[in-house]
Formats: structure tokens, C-alpha cells, sequence
């Protein structure tokens, strides 16, 4: 028979005689239902948000209600109020469970046992702050200004060490995952343990090895147990991811089934290592009361690195220990999925692990086959390791040196990350070119690669652009934005020297500027300032690798002048030192239109000609309207004239001055002053004054 | 059919276990048809090993098809001999009763069927009897006596010697992992040590001392045996015989087996 067959037909044994094991088909169903249980639970608890329901009696101000609505918001819950008639009807309801807490009288409150602090935290905020405001208006104060004095100042935060986003989500699946394989690692590596002293003690492995060699016997009970063990983190994963996107999809985090692809290709290389370990060990006692003791050795390696992976790697994915450990070949099964999710890990370290653990399981395979077949047929007193290893012990050593060697080398250090580095750089994607255009009423953006397309795209609508990794809000022109991200992708060579513009400004119908906002630790994001929120379509070209963003432009246009600043005419003082160039602009709101597309400076093309936008110190503007013939505007984000006479004014007032209900051009700085604002006189702030 | 007999921890079973391939020779060498024997005529060989074996908790009819698929045949065939061979040996209709849950007798019969649920071209088998009943013992003799008609080779090891008379055409005694005697059943005892018994009544103590080429092995109740050598004259003795009273029976003695066996590991 030929060999592949004979290990086939093994494997095929042990997969059928061991699925009928009640047991595990018990233990199969109970993986399912729980981690499809738990994705459920996780959708829902986690998609869903906690409701108090707060009941109020008696007299309160009206605006407690919308103050108690506040306090739930910033605390993240819903508020379902009720208002019953008496104090008696509240505490039956709330006695009943029906409501979380009563208010009183405005000044006491009625809960059923403790656990209602939330609850109760909402109204005792929403009351003091009912409070402080009505003294603050008693002082004089109006609402507005009350209010105002209360929020507390946004300041911005500078994220030195910023977390992937959903980090301690990933955290929670990454502990679960691991779980999991520890279980399935143990459950069958100790079956092949068990599996093989059955052969032994109940000696029909003499039987077999008149017509199997001992590796083929091996092989195959190897691989029917593993399929099964396969089976059973397959089940339950694809359970709990199904059960998920079923549930609403918002309860596992996005990078469930690259982590359980992870689990899975961890689990094959680690259950081919312990199996074949598990595999020497029962070959090398007689009985099944001695296993236990026997497999210890294999079970405390496993447990430890088990261990090593939960609260070392875990807590500090990008330590010292973590980096050695990833690349050890007893312990990476645990680590490198932990490392990959939550760690620095990338693809070269992902494939340097992977090599590192095959020389591992092929040392450990041509030992353990030697050593299971020297020990498979002697029967009596457990067996010797000398005896099974001799004439192996130097291999051994050798080949344990040389990981050792290699995973020091790899993980110590700046050395491994610089090698790393310089590795991953010709392989990750380099974004090369924005260009953009329009046709049959669609604008069309197209980011062009170098060096392959991004393994992922992200494209969707956001109320404002974040930098990252600062997460400060970034200045885009537009009335929305579209937040672009590739990973991995880069904008910049190794030198650091970008290969792609910043902020680019198209002279398009609905495009009006696209700006990145972050080129950091492989992900490269951008924003697409547009003039309306239409529909979005993304697909990618080959040669060159191209990623093509389709925004709907279907809507009237009609065509304008946006006039900025000319330096040439200004250093010759040939006034008028603006100069106008065309846009298309939506026909409804033409005004907004070109102070979006002026605040996006002029096109590459007109750059080349000169041009440039004098901002003044403004990002952006606000509160533009044009009454009696009257526009008026704020500018956002700073005022300065920086001492020159030629400021931003002169590029605002002619570009709307065109349009034919605007007589007069009145300009407030960011905290609404302006030096005429009444009179049919243009008007400039004080800080746009030389 | 070919008797492997030998004192116990003489080396039946690793001679076995050698053919089988379990263990490697450390000298000499294995032949089947003049080749030596590798993995394919392994295959096709049914062994039954003397520390029975089978998976205590598979059933009788996968445990036979799956040794037999291991064999070279397919599911299907492996399947079908499964179920004619328990059917032979008394077990029709129990394919999906575990092993461990049989009688000794009855594991005897499965570990038999496992030898030859492959329809083997050579059997070897490690003491086949021990441990049966005589029906049991009657059941295996006529099973291996047909796998020979049908021109399977059987080798089997016993220590039942008058079995292995019974059964077997040729004879091999090993001792200390030595042959000591092989050859047909009829040519070791023409070969063996020529015996004479003498029976006379009222005879005359020790007149057979001092025959000519004759020992006495044993004297009692007026029957005497003697071990004759080359030069004895078996007139002459019974010319003493007559001298020494009357004669009622004189001829000369075939060895059986065990007469053999013992006179061959003595030495």
C-alpha cells in the first residue's frame, strides 16, 4: 500500500472511531452554543445601550427634564422618563423594577437596592447642575452664558503611544482565542498521547507494524486527530462569527476573523509540535495510569507558554520578553497571535515565526519518530530517554542553539526592528499620486500605488477628519467629508520624503479638496472634502495598482470665479493683486460653494501659475449669510493679518461680490467682531487691519 | 503446515517477530520465494502475535475491515471478509459488538479472523492454541488446515507437540536461539535415536546389561526400552530376550514428537 494511503486510512480511523465519542460530540455542541452565544450576547450588549428609566414627582423646573436627558448622553445611556401621580404610585414602581429611580420632590430619591448607581449618578447630576445654573442666572447671567461658563473647555490631547482603535475589544477576543487553542491543544495532544499508549498496552500495535512502518502509524493518527481538533475550533469560530453578523454584527470586533485565521494557523503548527512530543510520550509507558504523570513535562511547557502569552504578552505586547518569546518555537503558538493583534508584529516576523516553529517541529519530528519507534514495542517498565534519543542528543542540541540564537538575534532590540523595517519597506504599499476628474456626472478620485494595493480599504462619510495618530481635528474645505484609509500603505520613501501631496485642491463639481490625515505606522489616511453627501463607490485597477473612489456629481452647477491671492502682481504692484480662476460650483448654494472651494486653495495647475491662497490665519469659515444684500461671514480657526495690507479679505469679497445678491461683504473674526457690522459698508475684524 | 516448537524464552516469538518485521536480525536474513521479505510481501502476510491485541473499544466488523484495508484491500472486500470470517468462526452477526466485550475464547477468534481477514498468501502465528477449548482447538485446526490446502503456507509455534504432530507435515525445534532439528515430521523420526521395547514376563533382572550396542533407558513391570545404536544386532537381543524368559512383545519403537523434542534440547 503506498504510504499516503496507509496514513490516510489511519487518519480515517481516528476520525470516525473518535466522532463517535459521545463526549466529544457533547463538547462540540456545548463550543457552539456558547460562542455563538456569546457572540449574540456580545451584539447585543455591546451594540445596545443600557436605559434607566427615571421617574419624577412633584414639582421640578421644566429644564431639569432636558438636564437629566444631558447627563444620560454624556454617560453614554438612554433615559426613559415617567411621571407618576404620587410618591406612593413611584416607590410601587419602583419596588416593582419597573423604574431604576424616582425623584422626588426634586430633592430626594427612591431606588430599590444599590445597583441602580448609574441611575441615580444621572440625577444627582442633573440636579446639581439644575442647580448651579439657577444661581448663575439669579447673578444675572443668561442661559446661554450659564451654560457656556459650565461646559468644560475641549483641550486638545496629544497621544504620544496611540492604541489601535477597539484595543481592549481585541484584547477580550485575543484571551478568548488563546483559550481556546490551549484547550484544543491539550484535549488532542493528549488524545494522540492517549491514543498511542491504547496501541501500545492493548499491543495491537504489533499487529499494525506487521504492515504500517511505526511514521505512517504515527502520521496518520497525528493527522485524524488533528482534523478533528480542527474541526472543533472551526465549528465554533465560524458559529460565533455567523451568530454575529446574524446579532447585528456590532458585537465582535473587526478583527475577529483575521484573529481566528490566526487561532487556526497556530493551531495546526502547534498541535503538529505537541502531538508529535505527546506522541514519544505515550509511546514511552505501557500503561494508561502512567500517562498522566508521563505527559507532565509536555503539559507544563504547554501551560507556561500559555501563561506567558495571557498576562506577559497580553499586558505588554511589544515587550522584551513578548519579542523573544514570539520566536521560540514552544511558545510562539500563544504568542504570535497575541503579538499580531495587539502588538508591533508584522508580516515578515509573522513568517520568520512561522519558519522558526517548522525547523522546531521538523527537530522534534525526526527525534520523536526515532524515539516512538525504538519505544512503541518494548513493553514493561517505562522506557529510558537515553536509550530512545541516543545518537539524537547532538542534532538536538544544535538545532536548539541555533533558535536560540536566531530568536535572541531577531528579538532583541533595535536590530530586529531595523531589519524588520528595512524588510517590510519595498513590500508595503507606497501611495505615489491623487488625481481626480469628472464625467456623466461623477467626480472620479483616484489614489495610485506603488508597490501593490493595500491589503485594506476603508471609505466612509465622517462628521469630522482626525489626524492620527494626534487626534486633533484637521481643517478640510467642503460641506462633507469622506475619510479614506489604507493599510498598509505609505506616503513617504525611506528617507521620510513624501511621495504624495498633503492637501490637494480640484476644480471639480462635487471634489473640492483631499487632504491626509495620517501616514503612521503603515496607515495612510485622507479625507475628501466635498460639496454634498452623495453616493460613494470604491473599487481598484491593476497596472498601475490604483484605488478608484466614484462620488455622485449629478447635481446643477453653475460656473464661477474664485479669486485668489497673484504674489507676481503683488511684488510688481500691479493691482489688482488677485487673480480669478473658474469653479463649478452647486447652483443652489453658490456662495458656500466658492468660500469652500477658496478655503481650498488654488489647483495644482494654477499653483504652477502663481497663485497661491492667503488664509490670514483662517482654516475656514462659518454663519455665512447674505441678507438685503448684505453676506456675512466668520472666520474660523485664527485671524491675522500678520502686519500685511493684502490680506484674505481681498480674496473673499470679489469672489462673492460676483454673485448677484451681494452688494456689501461684512467679515467677523472667529469670536464674532467685526469693525462696521451694520451699514451698507463692506467691513473687515480688527485683526485683518495691517 | 510448518511446527515451530522450542522451550520457553528460546526465541520462537522473536523469530517471528523478526519475519514480521517488528525486529531487525542482528544476523542472517529473511527469504520468502527466495527474495528477502520487504514491505510488500509483508503485506501479505496474516500474523498473530502471542500477546493478543485489538482495539478493546472497536467494533468486530470495523476492527477486521480496517485491518484488512491496511492490507491492501479495498473497504468494500475488507468489509465482506469481516463478516464471512466471523460468520466461519462462530461470531456471525456480533460485528458491532466491541472486542472488550467478548469472552477470552471468543477475542481468540477475532484475533484468528484478523489474521486472516486479508486472505494472506503466508500465516504466522504465535501460539494459535493456547488457551482454547478442545472444540475451540478442533474449530482452529480445521481453519488452518484449509488456509494450507487452499496454498497458504502456515507457520505456527506450540507447545502442544502432539497437536503439531498431528497437524504439521514439517517440524523445526529451536533452542537458545538455535535450530536444532528441522525437517519433515517422518524424517526426523526415522532420524531420531532407534528404540526397542521388549516386554517379558518373569524376566530376569538386568539381562539386558551388557548387550552389545543397546542402553537401557527404562526397566519396569518386565517392559524394557533400549536405545539401539548403529552396530547393535536386534536377533541377538532377542536371542538374550528369549534366554532371559518368555517374550510377549518385541518391536521396535517410532520417537513421537516430544521423545524428539526432549532428546534434541537435552543434548
Amino acid at each position: 500500500m503506498s504510504g499516503r494511503r496507509a496514513v490516510w486510512e489511519v487518519a480515517r480511523r481516528e476520525l470516525l472511531e473518535r466522532s463517535r465519542s459521545r463526549v466529544l460530540r457533547a463538547v462540540l455542541v456545548l463550543l457552539v452554543v456558547l460562542s455563538a452565544g456569546g457572540a449574540v450576547a456580545a451584539a447585543r450588549l455591546g451594540g445596545g445601550t443600557p436605559t434607566d428609566t427615571i421617574a419624577l414627582v412633584g414639582g421640578h423646573p421644566a429644564a431639569l427634564e432636558a438636564a437629566i436627558r444631558a447627563q444620560a448622553r454624556v454617560a453614554g445611556r438612554h433615559v426613559r422618563l415617567r411621571w407618576p401621580a404620587s410618591a406612593a404610585a413611584a416607590s410601587r414602581a419602583v419596588a416593582a423594577g419597573q423604574v431604576d429611580v424616582a425623584l422626588l420632590q426634586g430633592d430626594r430619591l427612591v431606588v430599590k437596592t444599590t445597583s441602580a448607581q448609574p441611575a441615580v449618578r444621572i440625577v444627582e447630576q442633573a440636579v446639581a447642575i439644575q442647580r448651579v445654573l439657577d444661581r448663575l442666572r439669579a447673578g444675572g447671567l443668561t442661559r446661554a452664558q450659564a451654560l457656556s461658563a459650565l461646559r468644560p473647555p475641549a483641550l486638545p490631547v496629544d497621544v504620544l503611544h496611540p492604541r489601535p482603535r477597539s484595543y481592549d475589544r481585541n484584547r477580550a477576543m485575543v484571551s478568548a482565542g488563546l483559550i481556546a487553542l490551549l484547550i484544543v491543544l491539550v484535549f488532542f495532544g493528549q488524545a494522540v498521547a492517549q491514543g498511542v499508549t491504547e496501541e501500545k498496552s492493548s499491543r495491537v500495535v504489533e499487529l499494525l507494524l506487521t504492515t504500517l512502518t511505526p511514521r505512517r502509524l504515527l502520521a496518520g493518527k497525528i493527522l485524524g486527530i488533528g482534523l478533528l481538533g480542527l474541526a472543533l475550533l472551526l465549528l465554533p469560530g465560524a458559529a460565533a462569527l455567523a451568530a454575529g453578523a446574524l446579532a447585528g454584527g456590532a458585537g465582535l470586533p473587526s478583527v475577529a476573523p483575521a484573529t481566528i485565521a490566526l487561532i487556526v494557523l497556530w493551531f495546526i503548527l502547534g498541535y503538529v509540535f505537541y502531538s508529535v512530543a505527546f506522541a514519544v510520550v505515550g509511546a514511552l509507558v505501557s500503561r494508561q495510569e502512567d500517562l498522566n504523570t508521563a505527559m507532565l513535562p509536555v503539559n507544563v511547557v504547554l501551560v507556561a507558554s500559555f501563561y506567558l502569552a495571557i498576562f506577559v504578552v497580553n499586558a505588554d505586547p511589544n515587550g522584551t520578553v513578548a519579542r523573544i518569546a514570539a520566536f521560540v518555537p514552544p511558545a510562539s503558538p500563544m504568542v504570535v497571535p497575541a503579538r499580531m493583534v495587539l502588538g508591533d508584529m508584522n508580516a515578515l516576523g509573522l513568517a520568520v515565526a512561522v519558519a522558526l516553529e517548522v525547523i522546531g517541529t521538523v527537530a522534534v519530528i525526526s527525534l520523536g519518530a526515532r524515539a516512538y519507534e525504538r519505544a512503541i514495542l518494548r513493553i514493561g517498565a517505562p522506557v529510558k530517554l537515553r536509550r530512545l534519543f541516543a545518537g539524537g542528543l547532538r542534532p538536538l542540541a544544535l538545532a536548539l542553539v541555533a533558535m536560540g540564537v536566531g530568536a535572541g538575534a531577531l528579538g532583541l532590540g533595535g536590530g530586529g526592528r531595523a531589519a524588520a523595517a528595512l524588510a517590510a519597506a519595498p513590500s508595503t504599499p507606497r501611495l505615489v499620486g491623487i488625481r481626480a476628474g469628472h464625467s456623466g456626472g461623477t467626480d472620479r478620485v483616484v489614489f495610485e500605488f506603488a508597490g501593490g494595493l493595500p491589503a485594506r480599504r476603508s471609505v466612509r462619510y465622517v462628521e469630522r477628519l482626525i489626524a492620527d495618530p494626534s487626534g486633533r481635528p484637521v481643517a478640510i474645505a467642503g460641506r462633507a467629508i469622506v475619510a479614506v484609509s489604507f493599510r498598509p500603505a505609505v506616503a513617504h520613501d525611506i528617507a521620510g520624503r513624501s511621495t504624495a501631496p498633503d492637501r490637494v485642491a480640484f476644480a471639480l463639481p462635487n471634489v473640492v479638496e483631499v487632504v491626509r490625515s495620517g501616514d503612521f505606522e503603515s496607515v495612510l489616511s485622507y479625507g475628501i472634502g466635498v460639496s454634498r453627501r452623495t453616493s460613494l463607490r470604491v473599487f481598484t485597477l491593476r497596472h498601475p495598482d490604483r484605488v478608484v473612489i466614484d462620488l455622485g456629481a449629478a447635481f446643477r452647477t453653475v460656473r464661477r470665479r474664485v479669486y485668489f491671492f497673484n504674489p507676481g502682481r503683488f511684488a510688481a504692484n500691479r493691482a489688482p493683486f488677485v487673480t480669478g480662476v473658474e469653479r463649478r460650483v452647486p447652483a443652489s448654494t453658490p456662495a458656500t460653494g466658492l468660500l469652500d472651494r477658496l478655503f481650498a486653495g488654488p489647483t495644482a495647475g494654477e499653483r504652477a501659475a502663481g497663485l497661491r491662497l492667503l488664509r490670514s490665519g483662517a482654516t475656514g469659515f462659518a454663519r455665512l449669510s447674505i441678507v438685503a444684500g448684505i453676506a456675512r461671514l466668520r472666520l474660523t480657526g485664527g485671524c491675522s493679518s500678520g502686519g500685511s495690507t493684502v490680506t484674505i479679505a481681498q480674496e473673499i469679497v470679489p469672489t462673492l461680490k460676483q454673485l448677484p445678491g451681494v452688494a456689501f461683504v461684512k467679515i467677523y473674526d472667529p469670536s464674532g467682531h467685526t469693525e462696521r457690522p451694520d451699514g451698507h459698508t463692506d467691513s473687515i475684524p480688527i485683526c485683518l487691519e495691517p | 503446515m510448518f511446527g515451530f516448537v522450542g522451550r520457553n524464552g528460546a526465541g520462537k516469538t522473536t523469530t517471528m517477530r523478526i519475519i514480521c518485521g517488528l525486529l531487525s536480525a542482528e544476523a542472517g536474513s529473511v527469504t520468502w520465494a527466495g527474495r528477502p521479505i520487504d514491505g510488500r510481501v509483508r503485506e501479505r502476510i496474516g500474523y498473530m502475535p502471542e500477546e493478543r491485541g485489538l482495539y478493546p473499544k472497536m467494533r468486530l466488523g470495523d476492527q477486521l475491515e480496517y485491518l484488512a484495508v491496511l492490507h491492501g484491500a479495498s473497504h468494500q472486500r475488507g468489509r465482506a471478509a469481516a463478516r464471512t470470517w466471523l460468520a466461519r468462526l462462530g461470531l456471525a452477526g456480533r460485528e458491532g459488538e466491541r472486542v472488550e466485550a467478548l469472552s477470552h475464547g471468543n477475542q481468540q477468534r477475532v484475533q484468528l479472523a484478523a489474521a486472516l481477514v486479508h486472505h494472506p498468501d503466508l500465516l504466522i502465528l504465535d501460539e494459535p492454541f493456547s488457551g482454547l477449548d478442545p472444540i475451540a482447538t478442533d474449530v482452529m485446526s480445521e481453519v488452518l488446515r484449509e488456509e494450507a490446502a487452499r496454498g497458504a503456507p502456515v507457520l505456527f509455534s506450540s507447545h502442544q507437540l502432539e497437536l503439531v504432530e498431528r497437524l504439521c507435515e514439517w517440524v523445526a525445534i529451536i533452542d537458545q536461539g538455535r535450530l536444532v532439528a528441522c525437517g519433515s515430521v517422518s524424517e526426523l523420526r526415522a532420524a531420531g535415536p532407534r528404540l526397542l521395547r521388549v516386554d517379558i514376563r518373569d524376566a530376569r533382572p538386568g539381562w539386558a546389561r551388557s548387550l552389545p550396542g543397546a542402553d537401557v533407558l527404562e526397566q519396569a513391570d518386565g517392559r524394557t526400552v533400549l536405545r539401539l545404536d548403529s552396530s547393535a544386532d536386534t536377533q541377538r537381543i532377542l536371542d538374550a530376550a528369549r534366554r532371559a524368559g518368555a517374550v510377549s512383545y518385541f518391536a521396535e519403537l517410532r520417537p513421537t514428537l516430544a521423545e524428539l523434542f526432549r532428546e534434541a534440547v537435552s543434548a
